[in-house]
């Protein structure tokens, strides 16, 4: 009783692949049609955190300078001031309980402008 | 030019360009559904199933695809987790051990009927072994491949198709005196 060598086997097992591929027969139109929905950029609402933030911030600026007296002549002046003060401010974050606060400020302010998480 | 894989994958994850996943189902479309047809017994229906199934869990994933493996090896290991998985699903009475032994070598068979002995001598394999001799023979994988497309160790799948052979031509030796 003789069996198959390696090659003939070989060649026998091998022999499907020279069928012809399968036909795509709309399948792929399929598939695509599952696909889930492309995600969207959700516009960004009017009142998105950031938006507010900024708001808020320009309005007490706005009823600091108001309450103040200040009158448009002075602005030149106040902008110097403000300078100056955010110069005396940048040294006085040398004491660690003001650099402190600053930290917790900048965290703050991350926090506000991080991107909104999209839901789909 | 067609643009290689590659390009298309970059395509579909930089730009969500569904065109470009259209052109990978229709390239890799037809290996994937036979090797699903394979797994299923020739249940054409189901097999597409599992094959719209794959592609787009395929979809979903390929931002994680690194290439490690060619785009078909890991197409087809994401089809034969989702056929494992259904399997579980539905419990079905499929028979994936032999489903009747040999019982006596069919007498006088001529030689061109070497193909015809060869599809009832595969049917005799264990699910794992038609697995991987179809992988082997008809998808033309490498034994690296296989072992990645199964999840298989490199070994096992060497072993299983030494074995696998050896029972092919123990039984058609048992078939076809004359050969």
């Amino acid at each position: 009783m003789n069996s198959p060598g390696d090659p003939e086997l070989d060649a026998l097992l091998g022999r499907p692949a020279a069928l012809p591929p399968l036909a795509d027969d709309g399948f792929s139109r399929r598939v695509l049609a599952a696909l889930p929905p492309p995600a969207r950029a959700r516009p960004r609402a009017w009142w998105s955190r950031p938006a507010i933030v900024a708001t808020l911030g320009g309005l007490a600026g706005l009823a600091y300078a108001l309450a103040a007296g200040v009158e448009w002549p002075d602005a030149h002046a106040v902008i110097g001031e403000v300078g100056a003060a955010g110069f005396a401010a940048s040294q006085a974050l040398a004491d660690p309980q003001n650099g402190l606060v600053a930290l917790a400020l900048a965290a703050a302010a991350v926090i506000a402008f991080l991107p909104e998480r999209e839901s789909t | 030019m067609t643009p290689p894989d590659s390009e298309l994958i970059a395509r579909v994850v930089r730009a969500d360009d569904r065109a470009a996943f259209g052109e990978l189902v229709v390239r890799h479309q037809s290996a994937v559904r036979q090797f699903l047809r394979h797994l299923t017994r020739g249940d054409a229906a189901w097999a597409d199933d599992l094959g719209q199934d794959t592609f787009v869990q395929a979809y979903r994933s390929l931002a994680r695809f690194r290439g490690a493996a060619s785009f078909s090896t890991w197409l087809l290991g994401i089809a034969h987790n989702q056929f494992r998985n259904a399997r579980r699903r539905r419990a079905t009475a499929l028979q994936w051990q032999a489903e009747e032994e040999p019982a006596a070598a069919p007498a006088g068979l001529r030689q061109s009927d070497l193909q015809q002995d060869l599809a009832s001598a595969m049917r005799t394999l264990s699910a794992e072994e038609q697995s991987a001799v179809h992988l082997s023979y008809h998808a033309g994988l490498s034994h690296a491949e296989i072992a990645a497309v199964l999840g298989w160790p490199l070994g096992t799948v060497k072993t299983h198709l030494a074995r696998s052979k050896e029972k092919l031509r123990q039984l058609l030796a048992a078939w076809n005196p004359q050969t």
